[in-house]
């Protein structure tokens, strides 16, 4: 039986503009203007220098989210400039960042957990046999907030679901 | 030189030599020639025939790999049964994830079948530790067009995706491998780690061998116990192990009391984006010449 991670969500407000940041590292020349922003996370090479990396399959993940462009969620870009792809072979569905700065967060859940499924479709693998990591950050008027989930496939939706339910308490 | 092929009556022959089962019996004849069909389509402006036409030369590939696979197992070359498994379920991840794959061909062609039958045999593997590895690849380029890959602002062309009957695959370009770790779960498990004067035990998968020597009888397995069809109940009951090693060839420790492992680390080119698939079809070619 595979051992388990611990689930985690980790809800924190940032005070960074972190499309900002990619400017002025040099990462991407303009910020993009879409709802939905792919972005590169920071890592560092064996040299220490920074790099900015997408993780692997951000491909199939852009389109499969720029197929849902306008249908509630949105116009769907990416920060890509002076970036990689980092690839770690662990079983663990590492999905890119994303920033949202529309109201449609639930629509966002709703399509990264049908990508989930046919990821695990295409596996042939149960929802609980497999981890997920992704971090979106959530940017509205006064707050920008960064929701980070660590934790089985089957418990994505529901997690992140609830996320956004307190948040309209 | 091929001339005037009648596609349907080409799609008649290969699906009649994928449709079989218990026994597979591949027209390998129609397997060789597929490549020189697939460049006739392509030339001839037919691209999504010759893609299709890819497909099939996949699932060819598939069907071969099963029986392969059965026969490495019955000769105790467990090793390369292991790699033939994992290259095998990584072609059948590929063909789900062409825009030309067809939902019936799973049971059709035994897709899932053979899918299942990998999946309980890796179980039965004594082979616990894998080696996982992180790379940062700072640059890549597209085998389709050689342009520098990007996902916004390159070329239209999809990894894992056919274009003119080839696959979309990156080749890397720049890039650092910066760690490797020991893991339980990697997500490809081709490099497992058998440390110095070990020697893994395989008296499973030795049982299972005896039991079901029939590949095409399907076995499952819930809670690491292995359930046979009925009229397999009564045979001698798997063996209990209570370690992945054989006795007497446990891995040593050295005086710091680490595992003493190989120093030299692999990887593969097919990672990187090279084609290997002419090779490896000239491996299953030469065995269903041998078998036959």
């Amino acid at each position: 039986m595979k051992e388990r991670n611990t689930q985690i969500v980790k809800i924190s407000e940032i005070s960074s503009d972190l499309l900002e940041e990619l400017v002025n590292a040099k990462v991407i020349e303009f910020i993009p203007t879409a709802d939905v922003i792919f972005i590169p996370d920071k890592t560092f090479a064996n040299d220490n220098s920074v790099q900015w990396m997408f993780p692997e399959g951000t491909e199939s993940f852009f389109d499969f989210l720029k197929k849902s462009e306008h249908h509630d969620l949105g116009t769907v870009d990416i920060a890509e400039g002076n970036t990689g792809e980092l690839q770690q072979h662990h079983d663990l569905l590492e999905l890119a960042t994303i920033i949202i700065t529309t109201p449609s967060f639930d629509v966002l859940v709703n399509l990264i957990s049908n990508y989930i499924y046919d990821f695990l479709k295409i596996k042939r693998k149960h929802a609980d046999e497999v981890d997920v990591k992704l971090k979106i950050v959530r940017k509205e008027k006064s707050t920008t907030t960064s929701i980070e989930f660590k934790g089985s496939a089957a418990d994505f939706k529901m997690v992140m679901d609830s996320v956004n339910d307190k948040k309209h308490k | 030189m091929i001339k005037n092929i009648n596609k349907e009556k080409l799609l008649v022959r290969i699906k009649r030599s994928l449709k079989t089962w218990n026994p597979i019996t591949l027209n390998t004849k129609t397997w060789s020639e597929l490549s020189s069909y697939i460049d006739y389509f392509v030339d001839n402006d037919d691209e999504s025939f010759a893609n299709e036409l890819t497909c099939y030369r996949v699932v060819f590939r598939i069907q071969a790999s099963f029986l392969h696979i059965d026969y490495l197992l019955r000769n105790k070359e467990y090793d390369k049964a292991w790699y033939l498994m994992e290259d095998t379920t990584k072609d059948i991840e590929l063909i789900k994830g062409t825009n030309e794959f067809q939902n019936q061909w799973v049971e059709e062609f035994h897709i899932n079948n053979i899918h299942n039958y990998i999946h309980n045999l890796e179980q039965l593997y004594p082979y616990s530790f894998f080696i996982s590895r992180d790379v940062l690849i700072k640059q890549q380029v597209c085998s389709i067009c050689g342009q520098v890959r990007k996902i916004k602002n390159g070329c239209e062309h999809r990894v894992g995706k056919l274009y003119y009957g080839r696959f979309c695959k990156s080749i890397w370009k720049d890039y650092e491998v910066r760690s490797f770790a020991f893991v339980q779960n990697p997500k490809d498990k081709y490099i497992f780690i058998t440390p110095e004067g070990s020697k893994y035990n395989f008296a499973r998968l030795e049982w299972l061998m005896n039991t079901t020597r029939n590949p095409y009888v399907s076995f499952s397995i819930e809670n690491d116990k292995v359930y046979l069809p009925n009229y397999l109940q009564n045979v001698k009951p798997m063996p209990k192990i209570t370690s992945c090693w054989l006795p007497g060839f446990e891995p040593h420790r050295n005086s710091d009391g680490n595992l003493v492992v190989p120093e030299t680390l692999i990887l593969r080119y097919e990672d990187m984006g090279k084609d290997n698939t002419t090779e490896r079809e000239k491996v299953l070619f030469g065995f269903l010449q041998h078998k036959q």
